[in-house]
């Protein structure tokens, strides 16, 4: 009697199922053979047959197909991804709590729902909006969704074995290939985050869209360790100097940028704090990953080799981080591990072969686009199911500019990238250098070229000053007291510092952009910063070369960014009246 | 004479009125001693472009600057020196930060080691932008332009959402309006009352300065925004003509005023509602105001010039009392020494700073001083950056570069 009672809502389910798109079954069942492998392989070729299109939502983008077309979408109901009913209801709540300017509303909505459909589907997505709580809601929904029908796939498959092993002869060798479920370890979600107070955020929409709005039925493991740890303070500390709105979001909140934090989902269960052995979603930043990979805390890279499902949310706070530790941990992810403890006959096909690239879905959200962020989708993307890079267009921040100015742009030519920072030294040293004046203000974004312009500056015994962010405060201070008070003439700047620290420089008659900053507001300000009491026109030179595409297109927009790159004059000038 | 100030009638008040108490050489030195108003502070009167009623307190603008000019907020917990034991061999070290020019020879390695691996790294970042580098290509091909020149309308339209994200400032000077309009209503008006019926004395002195303050800042704030009101209806988004309006000046002066008086209506407000109550019913009593509201504590800031403003309205009065803030200032009056002169700190002062006793750092200063002369004597040694390669450009043997010497 149980057990026919235990059948009738499952011949309901598959009815349902075969109506609706299926795209957990579509995405693992795909067959990729050599040919398949070694064309998802090849970026250049990829990047030559990508075709660019004017999605409704996230603006113009490259589409880089996978081993099939992919289709363009349609106005469709969310009913049509199959997903669970209540993690559709849970989605609709959290979406509806956010508060949205009216002006934005359509945009914002037309942005939620491709974001939703590219997810839905298992492509690889590199967006680029401002909507946080927006793709956040929407992404915990579909991880969601994907441990669900990942559980049950798997206690569906562990019981017809045991149904099968209780028979006459064991079970044959058609089911246990057909029971091929999990990869090498458990967690299969790796969700990359910039500070504690994002983690607390995602991990409160993962609660809710788990449990709903209701209190009483939710159960949390470690939920008091983990609002003690990871909740923050609700206020800005009190300060003397008056700071942009995006700085004040980074004050704000538990900012704390090394943790780790394992979940575990069973039933209607939340586990917190779960070891990472047990444990389906990986919480962390780029920092507090890469110390258990291969630093100090340990080597335990295994836990990373069956990903399916990997979120780096706010790339552009880790790029002002630091990007190599975002670098190591893609090199280690899919690799085979070191160590297998898990039962060799569930293990799929693919990851025993070294296909699991092809089969894990990359979603990467950033405020701005830089040409790192790129590079790292582009290099680590090849689900078979294809990549969408979105690349909106770029109105530019130069309207913020509130002084007359006069831009200098120096465009040098640039053969090979490999030599880019090269070129671009000795560009600096030999054209820009002579003819430096006091009262200069120099900004340099990374800080390994600020190394090498610093060692220079050194030994030509130059009278400058620096602000990086590895000098102590004091010595901060007191190099901008020095400049101000022009007992130097230089002040040298790293992108970081100022991301850190927003500090009004005083006293700056002129401003030389090394290279174009990769937040697209820093180039105002920084032009803002010029003494009011100069009457003459204000300078600021800026170098760049055609890699420095993507930076010139935040910062100048599209269309300006266009025709000061098909100029061939190597030095233009923008006069404001 | 002594029969007559046995006669003196109880209606009379004022010594000075009276002529026939009063003989003709103290007529005379009364005249001499007498202090103008206005005498003290002599302002000039430079022309405005447009004429506010100008109500500023008479107050010495002298105001301790801060320490350090850069000393913006202690609150920053936000850091990025978190690293693994690698880094922190190159970075976050206090070597080649020093502030003087030139190398030394035992940080130049160090400074090398550290260039090397900034370069190695900077390669791997190239090399992943190198990697899309096709992106950058196909786009170069198509277009090929000359010389264009391209003009940017980089001026906003005009309308509500612009003009409010221009003049964030003006947004938050119409809060701070309202806010203190709002304590001048409920707090600072009542004091008028108060300062009438009070006979004159420090405290009320310090009450005419907050009231005056008071009227002052909202007097010009109010101006500012008429100016800011007249350049938006002539739909300007920004307008130079306001922004270098002495009005603007005026306004920074008075905030740092209003600042303090905020601070001495907020820790004095219990005292100042007992006034405000005694103002209403028993105007007489001043023994029973003076036990009441005898600690108020008055801005020290601004003491020196509240004595400077009582000396031209001296007036004696029958209701002496033994607290000094009530007491009223002769001209005569002897003002106490300061802290400085009654300890004799100037001469510790002059001494300058404490010099070694022990042998060790005797012996340091002596070695640094040994050092300096030496410096000044024999120079360091420069080093040749680029190393002459011979002429880049070839020998041409008709090309003359040296410099004639004009007789």
């Amino acid at each position: 009697m149980p057990k026919r009672k235990l059948k009738t809502p499952e011949s309901t389910e598959t009815t349902k199922i075969c109506k609706k798109n299926d795209n957990f079954s579509d995405f693992w069942s795909e067959k990729l053979d050599e040919i398949g492998s070694a064309h998802l392989a090849d970026t250049k070729s990829r990047t030559k047959s990508a075709v660019k299109h004017e999605l409704t939502g996230i603006g113009s983008s490259s589409i880089y197909k996978g081993t099939r077309d992919l289709q363009l979408p349609k106005s469709e109901d969310l009913s049509n991804f199959g997903w669970n009913e209540g993690v559709l209801e849970h989605l609709q709540v959290l979406l509806e709590e956010i508060e949205v300017d009216e002006k934005k509303e359509e945009q914002i909505e037309a942005e939620r729902g491709a974001i939703l459909k590219f997810t839905a589907e298992y492509r690889d997505l590199l967006a680029i909006t401002g909507d946080q709580g927006g793709y956040r809601s929407i992404y915990c929904a579909h991880i969601i969704q994907h441990l669900i029908r990942n559980k049950n796939l798997i206690i569906g498959n562990k019981r017809k074995l045991e149904i099968a092993s209780t028979q006459e002869g064991g079970a044959d060798e058609e089911t246990i290939e057909s029971c091929r479920d999990s990869g090498f370890v458990r967690p299969v979600v790796l969700v990359l985050c910039a500070f504690k107070k994002d983690a607390y955020d995602i991990i409160n929409r993962l609660r809710r869209i788990l449990h709903g709005d209701d209190e009483g039925k939710s159960e949390v493991w470690n939920k008091n360790r983990f609002e003690e740890e990871y909740s923050g303070p609700t206020e800005l500390p009190t300060t003397r100097a008056d700071f942009p709105d995006d700085h004040k979001e980074l004050l704000l909140g538990n900012n704390d940028d090394a943790f780790r934090i394992g979940l575990a989902i069973s039933k209607k269960v939340l586990k917190l704090y779960e070891k990472f052995e047990k444990a389906d979603i990986l919480v962390c930043s780029p920092l507090g990953l890469r110390m258990i990979l291969n630093g100090d805390d340990g080597n335990e890279a295994h836990l990373i080799s069956s990903i399916n499902m990997t979120i780096v949310d706010r790339t552009d706070i880790m790029l002002q981080q630091n990007w190599e530790n975002l670098q190591l941990i893609f090199s280690h992810l899919h690799s085979q591990p070191s160590k297998i403890d898990v039962d060799i006959s569930r293990v799929r096909k693919l990851y025993l072969d070294g296909q699991s690239r092809h089969f894990s879905q990359l979603l990467m959200f950033s405020r701005y686009s830089h040409e790192l962020f790129t590079s790292l989708m582009l290099q680590n993307s090849q689900n078979h199911r294809g990549l969408v890079i979105a690349k909106p267009k770029q109105s530019g921040t130069l309207s913020n500019i509130e002084i007359p100015l006069c831009q200098e742009l120096h465009k040098f030519e640039v053969k090979d990238p490999n030599e880019t920072s090269d070129l671009r030294f000795k560009y600096f040293v030999d054209k820009i250098m002579p003819s430096l004046i006091p009262r200069t203000l120099i900004v340099i974004p990374s800080y390994f070229d600020f190394v090498r312009v610093r060692n220079h500056l050194k030994k030509a015994e130059e009278s400058f000053v620096m602000c990086h962010e590895y000098a102590t405060r004091a010595k901060v201070d007191r190099a901008r007291e020095m400049f101000f008070h022009e007992r130097k003439s230089y002040l040298v700047v790293t992108e970081r510092w100022y991301f850190f620290n927003r500090r009004h420089l005083t006293g700056v008659h002129r401003v030389v952009f090394y290279q174009l900053p990769s937040h697209p507001l820093f180039y105002s300000e920084f032009i803002n910063m010029s003494d009011a009491e100069t009457s003459q026109r204000f300078l600021a030179v800026l170098l760049l070369c055609k890699y420095d595409r993507i930076r010139l297109e935040n910062t100048f927009g599209t269309e300006m960014a266009a025709a000061v790159m098909s100029n061939k004059q190597a030095v233009q000038a923008i006069v404001s009246q | 004479m002594s029969s007559r100030k046995g006669k003196a009638s109880a209606h009379i008040s004022y010594e000075d009125e009276n002529d026939d108490l009063i003989d003709e050489i103290n007529t005379f030195h009364n005249k001499d001693r007498k202090v103008e108003k206005g005498a003290i502070h002599k302002r000039k009167t430079f022309n405005r472009p447009e004429e506010v009623l100008n109500v500023e307190a008479e107050a010495s603008d002298s105001s301790e600057d801060d320490g350090s000019d850069f000393d913006d907020d202690d609150v920053n917990d936000i850091t990025d020196n978190k690293w693994g034991k690698k880094r922190k061999d190159f970075y976050g070290t206090g070597f080649v930060d020093k502030d003087w020019g030139g190398m030394r020879e035992e940080e130049m390695e160090d400074a090398q080691l550290e260039e090397e691996d900034a370069l190695t790294r900077q390669k791997q970042i190239d090399k992943s932008t190198a990697a899309i580098a096709d992106l950058f290509d196909d786009d170069d091909e198509d277009e090929e332009e000359k010389e264009e020149t391209v003009e940017v309308e980089t001026v906003l339209e005009f309308n509500e959402e612009n003009a409010r994200t221009k003049n964030k400032k003006i947004v938050k000077t119409l809060e701070q309006f309202e806010a203190r309009k709002r304590i001048f209503d409920l707090v600072v008006k009542p004091l008028e009352n108060v300062i009438k019926q009070i006979p004159k004395c420090a405290l009320r002195s310090q009450l005419v300065y907050v009231a005056q303050t008071y009227a002052s800042y909202l007097m010009n704030t109010a101006f500012l925004l008429n100016l800011r009101a007249k350049q938006f209806s002539n739909e300007k988004l920004d307008d130079p003509l306001v922004d270098i309006h002495p009005v603007v000046e005026s306004l920074k002066r008075l905030e740092k005023k209003i600042t303090e008086c905020e601070d001495f209506l907020h820790s004095n407000s219990d005292h100042l509602d007992e006034l405000k109550k005694w103002a209403e019913s028993e105007p007489e009593n001043m023994e029973e105001l003076i036990s009441k509201v005898g600690d108020v504590q008055l801005t020290k800031k601004n003491f020196g010039a509240i004595m400077n403003n009582n000396l031209s309205t001296i007036t004696s009065s029958d209701n002496t009392s033994i607290h000094p803030h009530f007491t009223p200032m002769d001209a005569d009056e002897k003002r106490k020494a300061s802290d400085k002169v009654a300890k004799n700190r100037e001469y510790a002062e002059r001494r300058g700073k404490k010099k070694a006793k022990t042998s060790k750092t005797k012996n340091r200063r002596k070695v640094h001083a040994i050092e300096k002369r030496v410096k000044s004597q024999i120079g360091n040694v420069r080093r040749e950056m680029q190393k002459y390669s011979g002429e880049t450009s070839g020998i041409r043997a008709s090309t003359i570069k040296s410099t004639k010497l004009i007789a």
